[in-house]
Formats: structure tokens, C-alpha cells, sequence
């Protein structure tokens, strides 16, 4: 039962439970993005475990290598370097708390429910980890998804103008 | 699992070899004699280096984030290291064998930056954090000319996994699964199938001529991704002290720069692997001459291995020594120059190139 | 437990945990990090669905926009946090109460 691959399923699983709970609990804004990072490095082992290979290297190449460091860099940019350490306060704590474990009862509630449940759970273990080759994907991105694909490079292209409009100094004559 | 203990050995044997060469060859440009006292002509100076490194103190500045500060250098060393799983040795020795190599490899350098923003703020002083800042800017926009120049070759081959890109490079062509059929500077109509020559006539930059400005590309991106001189900004000993590593002392100190030449080294082999034929021979077959059958062993045999590791790591060697000899002859650039030349010049040659080997691929291979 | 359901259980806990970071937390860019994290739940349930059969590949490629769409929208949301900044000297949300500025 447990092999290899389901120990390494747990680890991941509870790395990245841990990490995002790191997160949440640590009142250093930027040990929190480093949490993130731990965490973020988790869901991509558990992408890859799933046999989505491709998912779990553009999860490193685009979370942890440019959305973290845009995160870090405005974490920079916002907070005095003045030597002190940087605090994230905390407000409605209480409220935040309970609203968080009520979402989390109505989803298991919701799945304990949920009429794929059982169909999931006989037959799991018996069907084989599937996983995704890179050129069926890459021919879907260039056939079915064509559409979606140019729409989103479109709104890269608008999100890339817009974001260094309202980035740039209002002086800024040019 | 072989490649693992053969990287590990080797990274460590080469810090030693190239800290040493590096000292020596400046020496050389310089008209100085380098290291002298240590040994024969200081062939053991590294050594003696590396001991006085190992001996010394852990300094931790006062106001440090002392985490942070302690684990950046580990990062950075893992996040390089964790590269080389996917490099392939030789024809049995495959290195990882996952689908996505260069891909993955390209994503999990990134992290690097991670480590070195860590490592800048960490160290709270104000040349670190310029270093680290200068570092991030420069790894992030020269990435994008470096993806751009692979892109070209996964067009060529039509696959991400690096083994098969070598295969495909060497005379044992016909065991690739896809696109084993190469031709002479990517010219079909000429008839010539060069993988049956093998050797420098198959490798990836003379099957597709436009990949030599490919390699180009990725070899100046390459110098900067290692933050090596003519791009040395974030270390820029005149300005910035050292940079992001300014603060290190002793073991951690000596894992950075490990980590530095390290990432010269693995974007070497992944030169080698991508534009000049991977652990093939680049000796071809005329006629009854058949050197590389001769210098390429039998696949399966431990001679493959031998003249497989042997024409990779001598390749990658080359590769290292040019980027010395380059640091040692251009002066650095400044910040604004470092970026014209990466986003006005390098971007767009590179989507030229994918856009001509593309064309290249569909009219004429 | 099977493999499908750890990983549900994986994505219903960071998505609570990115909504109480959300709700709890004052710094903008902490709350970036919840809906950061939210996000990567939703990801990790498609990849759930897709994980067993060879024609689910919708799964991984929703995920793949879904990524993209997060790059550009941490883009943005930087963009104007750093210019909240710049205006009112802090990113702390409960002080960012004027309208008019």
C-alpha cells in the first residue's frame, strides 16, 4: 500500500498545507511570500505526481519565477527599508476565522454529498495514473483551444500596456 | 542515479579547476603571472582557498534576517543543481528521463532569483540589495531571449526531451523516435542525409544554419543569467562592493560562488546539448575514414559512455573558457546599455530566428 | 483515502486558508497572496478531475489559462498597489478609506 508514490503524495500534501498555514499565521510580510514559495513548490510536485508534467514546470516557471518575484518586488517597493522588520497587521480576526471553517465544512459537506463520490472512490485505485504527453497538448493549444490562445496572448498584451499606465509616476511627462 | 553522482563530483572538481583557470587566464590577458605560491605554479592554490574558506567564522550582521539569510545560499545552490537531473551524459546514460528536460531545466534556474533576492535582503545593506534588485532585473529580461533562442530549437526538433534532441544530433539517429531524417544545412533537396556522416555536420547548427545566430543568442544571454562580466552589474565589485553576496563569510560564501560557476557550466552543457550535437563526435565519417564511428563506441557498451561523457564535458569546457576569456576582455556594460541590448536588440533577433527556422522547416526540410 | 480525494481535501483547505488570509490580513499584498493561493486550489481540483483518464486533457489546459490569467492579474493588482502607494503611503487596506483622492 504504501509505495513510493503515495508517501511522496502525502509529503507534498502536507508541505503544502503547512506552508500555506505559514502564511497565514506569520505576521513577517516577507517570510509570508517565502511560505508561498514553499508552498507553491508543493502544488507543483503534486501536478507533476498527477501526471501533468507540463502544468507542474509552467507552475514553477511562471509562479514561483515571475508572479513570487513580482509579489517580492512590490513587497520591496512598498515598505521602508528602514532597517525595522516589516509586520502584516491582522483585523477581524475572529470573523475571518469562522467564516474560513464554515467554507470549509460546506465543501466537504458538499463532496460528502456529491453523486461522483462513490464512482470516484471504487474505482480509483484500479485505473492507472494517466498522464498528459506534451504534444497532445500542444496540438490541442494549436487546434481546439486556438481561440482561447490568441485571446489570452490579446489580454497579455492589454494587462502589459495597462499595468505600467497606472504604474507610472504621474510627473512622468513622457 | 549515475548522472547524479557524476554531476556532483564533477561540479565540485570543476569549481576547483575553474577558479584556478579563471586566475590564470586573467593573468595571462593581464601580463601578470597569477597564483604562483602553492604547489606547482599554484596548481593548489583553489585548495588552499577552499580550506581557509571552510575554517572560517558564520558572520551574521546585527540587523540580518537571520533566516533568510541562512537559507539563500542553499537555494540558489538547489535551484542550480536540480538543473543538471535532466542533462543527458551519453547514449545510455539519459540523465531523468522526463518530457519536458529544457523546459523544466529553464524553469527551475529561475528559482535562482528567488534565492538571490532572499540572500540581498537578508543581508540588510544597501549594496546588496542594489545587487539583488540589479540581479532580478537582468535574470528576468534576459530570460526571455533565452527561452526565445530554444524555442527555435524545439521547432527544429519537435521535442522537449533532451536525449532525443541528442539523439537526433548523432550518428545513432536512427533510434530517436521523431524527425530522424537530417539533411545537410536543413536542404532537402540537396539529398545529402548527413546523419549517416555524423559527427559536426549533424549537429543542430549545421542541420539549421539559422540556429548559429540561435546559439549567439543564447550564449550572451547566457553570460548573463551568471551574472558574469560584460554583464556583472549585480556584482559589480567597483560600485556594489559584491553585490548580493556581500555579507557572506566563510562556507556559505564559498556555496555562492560555487553556485556562480555552477550556472556557467550547466548553461554550457545545455549549449552544447542544444546547438553543437550533445555528447556526439564532431569528428564525421568520410569515406572510409569512419571517425565517428570510431570515436563514438558501441550504444549500450561502457565505450559509448566513455567517448559520450568525454566530447560533452570537452565541449562544455570550451564553452567555459570563452567565458572567461570574454570576462576578461570586455569592460561591463552600463544599466540602461544592459537593457537596450537585451529587450531592443537580443528579443527581436530571436523571434526573427524562430519566425526563419519555421519558414526554414516548412519550405525547405 | 484515495489519490482524487487527497487531493480535494488539499484544494478545499488552501482555498479556506486563502479566504481567512484574505479577510484577516491588512496589507494589500498579503490579501494578493490569498487570492493567489485561492486560485492554485481551483488549479490543483482541475487537475484532480483530469488525473485518471486520457481524454480530461480540458482539465490541464484550463489550468494552463487559469495560470496565465493569475500572472496578469498579479501584474495589475501590483500595479495598483504600488500606485495606492505612492499616494497615501501605505498598503494597509483598513487605512485606505477616502474616496476623492
Amino acid at each position: 500500500m504504501l509505495d513510493a508514490g503515495t508517501i511522496a503524495v502525502y509529503s507534498f500534501a502536507v508541505i503544502t498545507v503547512i506552508s500555506a498555514l505559514f502564511v497565514l499565521i506569520t505576521r513577517h510580510i516577507l517570510h509570508a511570500a517565502f511560505g508561498l514559495l514553499v508552498c507553491l513548490l508543493g502544488i507543483a510536485g503534486l501536478y507533476l505526481l498527477a501526471g501533468a508534467e507540463f502544468l507542474g514546470v509552467t507552475q514553477l516557471l511562471v509562479y514561483a519565477g515571475g508572479i513570487l518575484v513580482l509579489i517580492i518586488f512590490g513587497i520591496m517597493l512598498t515598505n521602508r527599508a528602514d532597517g525595522k522588520t516589516i509586520k502584516a497587521g491582522n483585523h477581524r480576526v475572529i470573523p475571518g476565522i469562522l467564516a474560513g471553517l464554515a467554507i470549509f465544512l460546506l465543501f466537504t459537506q458538499i463532496y460528502s454529498q456529491s453523486s461522483f463520490r462513490d464512482s470516484l472512490r471504487s474505482t480509483d485505485n484500479n485505473i492507472p495514473l494517466m498522464g498528459h504527453p506534451v504534444e497532445s497538448l500542444g496540438v490541442e493549444i494549436m487546434t481546439r483551444y486556438l481561440l482561447p490562445f490568441e485571446l489570452i496572448a490579446v489580454i497579455l498584451l492589454v494587462i502589459l500596456v495597462g499595468s505600467l499606465f497606472i504604474s507610472k509616476k504621474e510627473n512622468d511627462t513622457n | 542515479m549515475i548522472s547524479f553522482l557524476f554531476f556532483l563530483g564533477f561540479l565540485v572538481f570543476y569549481g576547483l579547476i575553474a577558479i584556478y583557470a579563471e586566475r590564470k587566464i586573467s593573468a595571462f590577458i593581464q601580463d601578470r603571472y597569477g597564483p604562483m605560491e602553492v604547489g606547482y605554479k599554484g596548481l593548489l592554490q583553489t585548495f588552499a582557498d577552499i580550506l581557509k574558506l571552510l575554517q572560517k567564522e558564520h558572520i551574521f550582521t546585527f540587523a540580518a534576517d537571520k533566516p533568510l539569510f541562512a537559507i539563500a545560499p542553499t537555494i540558489i545552490f538547489v535551484a542550480m543543481f536540480a538543473a543538471f537531473a535532466v542533462i543527458p551524459l551519453s547514449v545510455n546514460i539519459t540523465g531523468s528521463t522526463v518530457a519536458t528536460g529544457v523546459y523544466y531545466a529553464i524553469a527551475i534556474v529561475s528559482l535562482d532569483i528567488l534565492g538571490i533576492l532572499m540572500a540581498g535582503w537578508g543581508s540588510n545593506n544597501k549594496y546588496a540589495i542594489i545587487g539583488a534588485y540589479r540581479s532580478v532585473a537582468q535574470i528576468v529580461s534576459y530570460e526571455i531571449p533565452l527561452g526565445l533562442a530554444v524555442l527555435g530549437v524545439i521547432m527544429m526538433s519537435g521535442t522537449l526531451d533532451l536525449q532525443e534532441i541528442s539523439m537526433q544530433q548523432s550518428i545513432f539517429y536512427e533510434s530517436a523516435t521523431k524527425n530522424t531524417e537530417s539533411y545537410l544545412f536543413g536542404l532537402k533537396f540537396l539529398g545529402i542525409n548527413v546523419g549517416k556522416y555524423g559527427g559536426i555536420l549533424s549537429w543542430n547548427i549545421f542541420r539549421m544554419p539559422p540556429l548559429i545566430i540561435g546559439f549567439v543568442i543564447f550564449f550572451i544571454t547566457s553570460l548573463a543569467e551568471s551574472n558574469r562580466a560584460p554583464f556583472d552589474l549585480p556584482e559589480a565589485e567597483s560600485e556594489l562592493i559584491a553585490g548580493f553576496h556581500t555579507e557572506y563569510s566563510g562556507f556559505r560564501f564559498a556555496i555562492i560562488m560555487l553556485a556562480e560557476y555552477g550556472v556557467m557550466l550547466l548553461t554550457s552543457f545545455l549549449a552544447v546539448v542544444l546547438f553543437l550535437g550533445s555528447w556526439s563526435t564532431p569528428l564525421p565519417n568520410i569515406g572510409a575514414l569512419k571517425l565517428a564511428e570510431w570515436t563514438s563506441g558501441t550504444p549500450g557498451s561502457i565505450s559509448a559512455d566513455l567517448w559520450g561523457i568525454f566530447w560533452l564535458c570537452l565541449k562544455a569546457m570550451t564553452l567555459v573558457l570563452c567565458q572567461i576569456w570574454i570576462r576578461w576582455t570586455f569592460p561591463r556594460l552600463r544599466v540602461d546599455q544592459l537593457m537596450n541590448l537585451g529587450w531592443k536588440y537580443l528579443t527581436p533577433a530571436a523571434l526573427i530566428i524562430i519566425f526563419i527556422v519555421g519558414l526554414w522547416k516548412l519550405a525547405l526540410l | 483515502m484515495t489519490q482524487i480525494e487527497l487531493y480535494f481535501l488539499v484544494s478545499i483547505i488552501l482555498f479556506c486558508i486563502g479566504i481567512m488570509i484574505v479577510l484577516i490580513k491588512k496589507n494589500g499584498i498579503m490579501i494578493l497572496m490569498g487570492i493567489e493561493l485561492m486560485l492554485n486550489a481551483a488549479n490543483i481540483n482541475f487537475v484532480a478531475f483530469a488525473m485518471k483518464s486520457p481524454e480530461a486533457i480540458h482539465g490541464i489546459m484550463f489550468s494552463l489559462f487559469l495560470i496565465v490569467m493569475a500572472a496578469a492579474e498579479a501584474a495589475v493588482a501590483l500595479a495598483i498597489i504600488l500606485r495606492v502607494y505612492r499616494f497615501y503611503k501605505t498598503t494597509d487596506v483598513d487605512e485606505i478609506a477616502d474616496l476623492k483622492g
